[in-house]
């Protein structure tokens, strides 16, 4: 480590690894997340403070600046994405020593105090850009005042997070990976620019597979090429940028790609890399058979259905259709996978609370059951049947059930796999927790959500109807869901991210950080209240790692979510439903 | 050196697309009458959650065959 730090600048640096250890700083990652974090609050922050349609939008010099800002962003997110998997990638080991390095650095808040009278002083600068509210500096100069100062928060933050010396040794270290990232980011960003230009002939190639898929099967049906209208006698669709498939084709580019570097020790390359065409070219037609879908459903009178229900689903359940069909299908062709079937086979364990249970014989507990499945499946039961539900929505989850259906099956199924040899018993600190929770929810949803009564379609239902989907919705917060969301999440995903073979992790020994981060993602799935999910994934996950037991998570989250069901019923809060 | 050029290739098609769908469209249309953008904002969490599950138990079905 010694050659990689110059000694005249060891007094912080003497720190042993040990003492760093023994007193961590952030690493290089960690330091270059903050930054990133810190740049894109600021220009968060100071977008507000630009006129765009001032002189940004009339002047040369103006347009050029808002270009500039515009494919410089593109580009900076881009590299910043690139370099960080590409240094993950190659697994530096430069970089892995430079990481430890980092840590024996202090923040330098002097610095600091420099970056922010930086970011300060670029307010008015921006403020009075171009002159119609006042004028500070002519533009040209206003322009270039605006790119040293600029300039000079990014370094004064860079100083800040370390020495200068250090952040060139980050540069050399990354090597020919940082070069690779920093030629593509270019490249990306460039065709970016260009790729502007797709979106309306791909519309009209969406249009015309459309119309040709619908002709034999409406024959009054009509169409404008020119708006790109296609209408029935009582329906119409206009296939705008939007429905042009792009998006999905995106989609599927990342999802192709992610999938490849992931797992590219299981394929044949570059004969893998015909995946990323025949992805492409299956969610495109895909999109068209979506389209076509929207217009059969509205033309056979449920227009509300078409519109509100199914066309935001059906592109989903699409891609994830063609991704699963990708990885399943890739994997089974011999010309494309390395990977026979009958390699890896994995030994089968069967714990209780992630503990071996020795008096048991391995062969007898799992019998090679797919034990990821018997976590995960009932939560994404309720997910795809949920999806299912709203697609034939018109607006209303009137097949809410589905998901208890879909839900209690796979949860039946699970315990008969072998679920029973986790601790299902919980004493008062689940229900507490709980408690707890529902208090959270209340304060949060009162911030966050405007107040909904009963939805109007349930309203109008018959009495029997509405008590029945009731019923059925209340059953399925207060049963299913936290038994299938405890699985997935504390009992699979929290311990997953500690070893593969997750199972034979003990709940006790279940660290912060995957505790923070399944609740991270727990929370992420609960929309605009995310905050108070991440909130309650710790509470619940705290629950289980601190009794190891199963049960206490699921009695936490199922009073929590027994009091808000009662709640909504009682006081008619529907938001928090 | 070959994998980091295959890396290379693909990643900067994986960025180009998310790119892509990041930036949409800069300057947004009259709304048509019947819009059907393909991919809804507002189900993504789900939709994801469901995928990331699906692929999860499709590689752990692979490793116990």
């Amino acid at each position: 480590m010694a050659s990689w730090y110059p000694v005249r600048m060891l007094p912080p640096l003497s720190l042993t690894s040990a003492h760093a250890s023994a007193s961590p700083r952030m690493s290089l990652a960690a330091r270059a997340a903050v930054i990133v974090l810190v740049l894109f609050v600021e220009k968060f922050v100071l977008n507000f403070f630009v006129n765009f349609d001032g002189p940004l939008s009339t002047t040369r010099l103006g347009m050029l600046l808002n270009a500039a800002q515009l494919l410089g962003l593109r580009f900076f997110v881009s590299l910043a994405a690139l370099l960080a998997l590409f240094v993950y990638v190659s697994g530096s080991e430069r970089l892995r020593l430079l990481n430890t390095t980092f840590r024996c650095v202090p923040i330098r808040a002097p610095w600091l105090v420099l970056q922010f009278i930086c970011v300060v002083a670029l307010a008015p600068v921006l403020w009075f850009l171009g002159g119609e509210r006042g004028t500070l500096l002519p533009f040209p100069l206003s322009v270039s005042l605006l790119g040293v100062l600029g300039a000079a928060a990014a370094v004064t933050l860079l100083m800040a997070m370390a020495p200068w010396t250090l952040w060139t040794q980050a540069v050399k270290a990354t090597g020919t990976p940082g070069s690779y990232a920093l030629s593509s980011a270019l490249v990306a960003t460039a065709v970016l620019y260009w790729s502007q230009e797709l979106w309306e002939p791909t519309a009209r190639v969406t249009f015309e597979m459309v119309r040709h898929l619908l002709t034999p099967i409406i024959p009054t049906l009509t169409s404008d090429p020119i708006t790109r209208t296609l209408s029935t006698d009582n329906f119409s669709v206009e296939i705008s940028d939007i429905c042009s498939g792009l998006e999905g084709v995106g989609l599927m580019l990342v999802f192709c790609c992610a999938w490849l570097v992931c797992f590219r020790a299981e394929y044949v390359f570059p004969r893998a890399l015909i995946l990323i065409p025949v992805g492409v070219l299956l969610i495109f037609i895909l999109n068209a058979a979506r389209i076509a879908a929207l217009v059969l459903i509205g033309h056979s009178g449920h227009p509300a259905v078409a519109i509100y229900g199914f066309h935001s689903q059906a592109g989903w359940i699409a891609f994830n259709a063609a991704a699963c069909c990708i990885a399943v299908v890739s994997r089974h062709i011999p010309w494309l996978s390395r990977v026979p079937p009958t390699q890896n086979e994995r030994p089968v364990r069967s714990l209780t609370d992630g503990r071996p249970t020795p008096d048991r014989p391995a062969t007898d507990q799992a019998g090679g059951e797919n034990r990821t499945a018997t976590y995960l499946l009932p939560l994404l039961a309720l997910l795809a049947a949920g999806m299912f539900a709203r697609s034939l929505s018109s607006g209303f989850d009137t097949f809410d059930g589905f998901r208890l259906v879909a839900g209690a099956a796979m949860l039946l199924l699970a315990f008969r796999r072998g679920l029973t040899t986790l601790s299902w018993r919980f004493s008062w600190r689940g229900p507490v927790a709980g408690v707890a929770v529902f208090a959270l929810w209340l304060a949060a949803g009162s911030v966050l959500l405007p107040p909904k009564t009963m939805p109007a379609a349930l309203s109008a239902f018959p009495e029997w109807e509405r008590y029945y989907w009731i019923a059925a919705r209340a059953t399925t917060s207060v049963i299913v869901v936290p038994i299938a969301e405890e699985l997935a999440y504390r009992g699979y995903l929290m311990r997953r991210i500690i070893a593969a073979d997750f199972e034979t992790v003990a709940f006790a020994k279940v660290g912060a950080w995957p505790l923070i981060l399944s609740s991270a993602v727990f929370g992420a799935a609960h929309g605009a209240m995310w905050v108070s999910g991440i909130v309650t994934g710790l509470i619940y996950g705290i629950a289980l790692v601190r009794t190891e037991r199963m049960g206490e998570a699921v009695a936490a989250h199922a009073t929590s979510n027994l009091l808000l069901c009662t709640y909504v019923l009682l006081l008619d809060h529907w938001e928090l439903w | 050196m070959r994998k980091v050029i295959l890396v290379t290739a693909a990643l900067a098609v994986a960025s180009l697309g998310s790119a892509q769908i990041g930036f949409a469209k800069d300057k947004d249309k009259p709304k048509p009458s019947t819009a059907a953008p393909e991919i809804d904002p507002s189900s993504a969490m789900s939709a994801l959650t469901l995928l990331a599950g699906g692929l999860a138990v499709i590689r752990a079905r692979r490793k116990i065959r």
